[in-house]
């Protein structure tokens, strides 16, 4: 190649020209330089003419060389080195592309890679990409040591295909440890250099797991403890109830016998013991009934019976105490057919007890009303509530889940007789295992509760 | 020839690139030097206050000052024998 520096039209075309073109002698010192070298070095043709710049390193591959401009900032560019004659003597011809904003770029991207692949490689989490013949494309260290010796899991999720949008199952891993532990795999879909592929992330769970059966384990433990408890009690009380019969029943001789004797004061105590020890069988009785309900060990003897019926027979038996007020109890039957499949006995235990109740702590002369109607929550879900509204002092609100969870009184009447708290438990417990509910509120619309209760209706089939 | 060679690289960088110039200078230099050489690393960036008055434009910039003639050869130096070839271009015309 040869070119003469009065050349024009050569000029002129190197000038125009966006790569850099310089041509140095053979001691380095530049003889010709365009435009595009001139931003490249950041200095006029001026000061670079004459300048000993250098003898570019002439390799057979592509060479990068950096610029240092008078800012100290720096520019990069592809060296292409040629040999020519200037003006009639050896020179070198140098083609400078400049690369310097790709250079950046890639400076930045690598460093953003870097940081990715920095949080991939020491996460936690096993992290895997998968193709969908099954081949390992990507593995993190923390993936390798959990499936040391269970990699054929991977291989089975390729065949488990189409995927679900998550997958998810528990799997055995090795811990770094050596120990076995288990972990959780989910998996979903992903594309992994422009083709389907499966990404796997693999959490470890082992510390979770046992936390999880020790909680298992505490409360099947907590569970048993209770179950003995109650049985305990169902023995106590058959055991107290024994030996309160030969209490009762040597009080009955004695006050028969004093009474003969005409001895009025011994009397009076023999009665005084017989009342107190009829008080103690009723507890007793109570509790035992709790205990064997709370136990799981009460088998209900359901029959198909009519609701309306068996409230009339339960009104009855409380009849004396509601004449003794002089309190007036309403039907107020709002349901056309009330057959239920219920525990005659046992219902009419809750029926009776909510009815004394109501009458216990309502002032005389007022009006307690039953009412009966059909509650629908859902549609194969149909059930008949029965609601005992009296217009007695009221329970607080805060209190009326309590008063179904025994043992306790309410504030509003504890000064009216004990018996309360057992009793309710006993109708919670009752009526929990036909399925029904209860509860309690006080009357919103004046003074007064509402004990209500639910008994599910049978399935229109049976 | 019994001075001891002293061949100054000017640099602004520690990456792979530079390290291997390093290197094939030195590679250079125990081949051809016989009575010794001296390498000096000059770091640009640290030093501009230097690369000012040196005038360097190029980065890497390698400066055979001793034996005479000072010498200036541009670039990263891929082989031992792009330093030869440069060199051997350089005696030409003188």
């Amino acid at each position: 190649m040869s070119f003469r520096n009065n050349s024009l039209m050569d000029q002129t075309v190197l000038n125009i020209i966006k790569t850099g073109v310089i041509i140095v002698n053979t001691t380095g010192v530049i003889q010709f330089i365009n435009k595009s070298a001139e931003v490249l070095f950041g200095r006029s043709k001026k000061e670079l003419l004459n300048h000993p710049l250098g003898i570019p390193v002439r390799s057979k591959q592509i060479c990068e060389i950096d610029f240092l401009k008078p800012d100290l900032s720096k520019g990069t560019a592809e060296m292409h080195v040629d040999e020519l004659t200037w003006n009639g003597k050896p020179a070198l011809l140098i083609g400078l592309y400049d690369v310097s904003e790709r250079k950046l770029a890639q400076k930045t991207l690598r460093a953003s890679q870097e940081s990715f692949s920095s949080i991939v490689e020491n996460s936690h989490t096993g992290i895997i990409v998968i193709d969908q013949k099954g081949a390992i494309r990507f593995m993190n260290p923390t993936a390798r040591v959990y499936l040391e010796q269970s990699i054929g899991i991977l291989s089975e999720l390729a065949i488990n295909e189409p995927l679900d949008e998550l997958y998810l199952s528990e799997i055995p891993i090795t811990l770094s440890d050596n120990k076995q532990g288990v972990a959780e795999l989910k998996a979903q879909q992903t594309s992994w250099q422009g083709e389907p592929a499966i990404l796997i992330y693999i959490h470890d769970i082992t510390s979770r797991k046992t936390w999880e059966k020790q909680l298992e384990n505490a409360k099947t433990a907590a569970e048993s403890a209770d179950k003995m408890k109650l049985e305990l009690l169902a023995n106590f009380s058959h055991e107290y109830r024994t030996a309160l019969h030969s209490v009762l029943s040597f009080s009955e001789f004695g006050a028969r016998l004093s009474e003969s004797h005409a001895d009025k004061k011994i009397n009076g105590y023999f009665e005084k013991i017989r009342k107190s020890g009829l008080q103690i069988e009723h507890l007793m009785g109570n509790l035992s009934d709790l205990a064997e309900l709370l136990s799981g060990a009460v088998k209900l003897d359901s029959q198909r019976c009519d609701l309306d019926s068996v409230i009339e027979k339960c009104v009855m038996e409380v009849k004396h105490l509601q004449q003794e007020k002089a309190i007036v109890i309403k039907m107020n039957n709002q349901v056309k057919d009330s057959l239920v499949y219920c525990d005659i006995k046992r219902i009419s235990l809750v029926l009776v007890s909510l009815l004394k109740n109501a009458i216990r702590f309502s002032p005389e002369k007022s009006v307690i009303v039953i009412k009966l109607e059909t509650k629908n929550d859902r549609e194969e879900n149909r059930s008949i509530q029965t609601s005992i509204i009296d217009q007695g002092v009221g329970i607080p609100i805060e209190e009326t889940e309590q008063i179904f969870s025994g043992f306790f009184q309410s504030s509003a009447t504890k000064s009216g007789s004990g018996g309360l708290g057992l009793s309710l438990a006993i109708c919670k417990e009752t009526i929990r295992l036909h399925g029904g509910n209860i509860w309690a509120y006080k009357n919103p619309n004046g003074q007064g509760s509402i004990f209500s209760f639910t008994l599910p209706l049978p399935n229109n089939k049976d | 020839m019994t001075e001891k060679a002293l061949i100054k690289i000017y640099v602004a960088d520690s990456d792979s690139m530079t390290a291997k110039t390093i290197e094939n200078v030195r590679q250079y230099c125990s081949k051809v030097f016989a009575n010794g050489y001296e390498v000096l690393v000059v770091n640009v960036v640290e030093n501009p206050e230097i690369a000012l008055k040196e005038c360097i434009l190029a980065i890497p910039t390698i400066v055979k000052e001793t034996p005479k003639p000072s010498q200036n050869i541009i670039g990263h130096v891929v082989t031992v024998e792009d330093i030869e070839n440069s060199l051997k271009f350089s005696t030409v015309g003188s």
